[in-house]
């Protein structure tokens, strides 16, 4: 955008100094002959155009491409302002890209066994198959012949008025950080679940 | 002219909170429940002009804006009429249904951990058939107070 204020010259013009020093007017130039114009050192603090050229054509040059529009420092505390906001945004706000990947990490708990019954008791997958053919209400000895004994048994807890829930879970053969577990009440299955972790 | 920078950075710090909100809202899916029994009136019927809140069922708790806590660990997923779904692996074949929950907080949730608040919770506890419905049974006195216990 072409500023039509007067105390702000169009770039051409802001620039035209130093573009007309770089440029060789003369074949007789040699490169060392704009050894100033070369990158700056890291350590130089003045820009290669202040070299050369009149400080009020550098003073009228835009704030949007002045180097010097905020001073380094303050320039330090608004990124560490906004760095802190950011933080402050993503530990106390929402988390979408966490959230999207534990989601279900949370909802599946880690297992709690109360007693362990057989340390070396798996599910394979040929047993879930058959499993999976049992329906709900079926009596509990059903299920045994289908499958072992668990690993161990969870607490037992009372979801239903009057019905205490047996629960037992299985480590998976084919991944073992994933728990079977299978719920009894009253002598009958009643369901499974999936807990995909594993203490 | 003055840097934009600090306006940049906050306006990107709320966008990015907004549409985490957006994203994290929209991640978790709704959750259908078939109920077994057969029965007439469900939460967001209209009797007489008026929206049923509670139906046969659903136990109800005043509440008077308290907190309403996962009894376990589990998920909580949006149902219908504006109730929620309580899943956990931990007891199969069981889902709570909620009622009355303002700004619940959906997805992964830890037992103890605060779904939301509400004056009357309506809580029902149903177990699942056979042929894939979910019967109401009349929730454990523990339950209730895990899910509504301070």
């Amino acid at each position: 955008m072409t500023r039509q204020n007067p105390h702000y010259p169009v770039r051409e013009q802001q620039y035209s100094a130093y573009y007309r020093e770089r440029q060789p007017s003369h074949p007789q130039e040699s490169p060392h002959m704009y050894e100033e114009f070369a990158p700056p050192a890291r350590s130089s603090r003045v820009a290669p155009n202040q070299r050369r050229m009149p400080r009020q054509t550098v003073s009228a040059t835009p704030s949007r491409s002045h180097p010097k529009t905020r001073s380094p420092r303050s320039r330090n505390v608004v990124l560490a302002g906004g760095g802190m906001l950011a933080l402050a945004a993503f530990v106390v706000g929402p988390k979408p890209f966490l959230d999207s990947n534990t989601v279900d990490e949370k909802t599946n708990s880690n297992v709690v066994c109360q007693e362990i019954v057989q340390s070396s008791s798996v599910l394979s997958r040929a047993e879930l198959s058959k499993l999976l053919a049992v329906t709900e209400r079926a009596p509990k000895e059903e299920v045994r012949a289908v499958i072992d004994e668990p690993y161990c048994t969870l607490p037992s807890v009372q979801v239903r008025e009057g019905a205490v829930s047996e629960r037992e879970a299985y480590p998976l053969e084919f991944n073992p950080q994933t728990w079977f577990i299978v719920l009894y009440e009253e002598g009958e299955y009643a369901g499974f679940d999936f807990s995909f972790y594993r203490d | 002219m003055r840097s934009h920078l600090p306006l940049k950075a906050i306006g990107t710090v709320l966008l990015l909170g907004l549409g985490s909100c957006s994203l994290t809202q929209a991640k978790v899916p709704p959750r259908n429940i078939p109920i077994h029994q057969e029965w007439a009136l469900q939460p967001g019927n209209q009797v007489g002009g008026f929206e049923v809140v509670g139906s046969l069922g659903d136990v109800s708790i005043d509440l008077d804006g308290s907190q309403v806590k996962a009894p376990f660990n589990g998920k909580v997923q949006p149902a219908e009429h504006g109730c929620l779904a309580f899943t956990s692996p931990e007891i199969p074949a069981y889902l709570f249904r909620l009622c009355g929950v303002t700004r619940p907080r959906l997805g992964g949730v830890e037992a103890g951990q605060t779904i939301g608040r509400g004056d009357v919770l309506q809580f029902a506890a149903m177990r699942r058939q056979p042929d894939g419905t979910w019967a109401m049974v009349e929730p454990a006195v523990d339950v209730l107070e895990r899910t509504v216990g301070k």
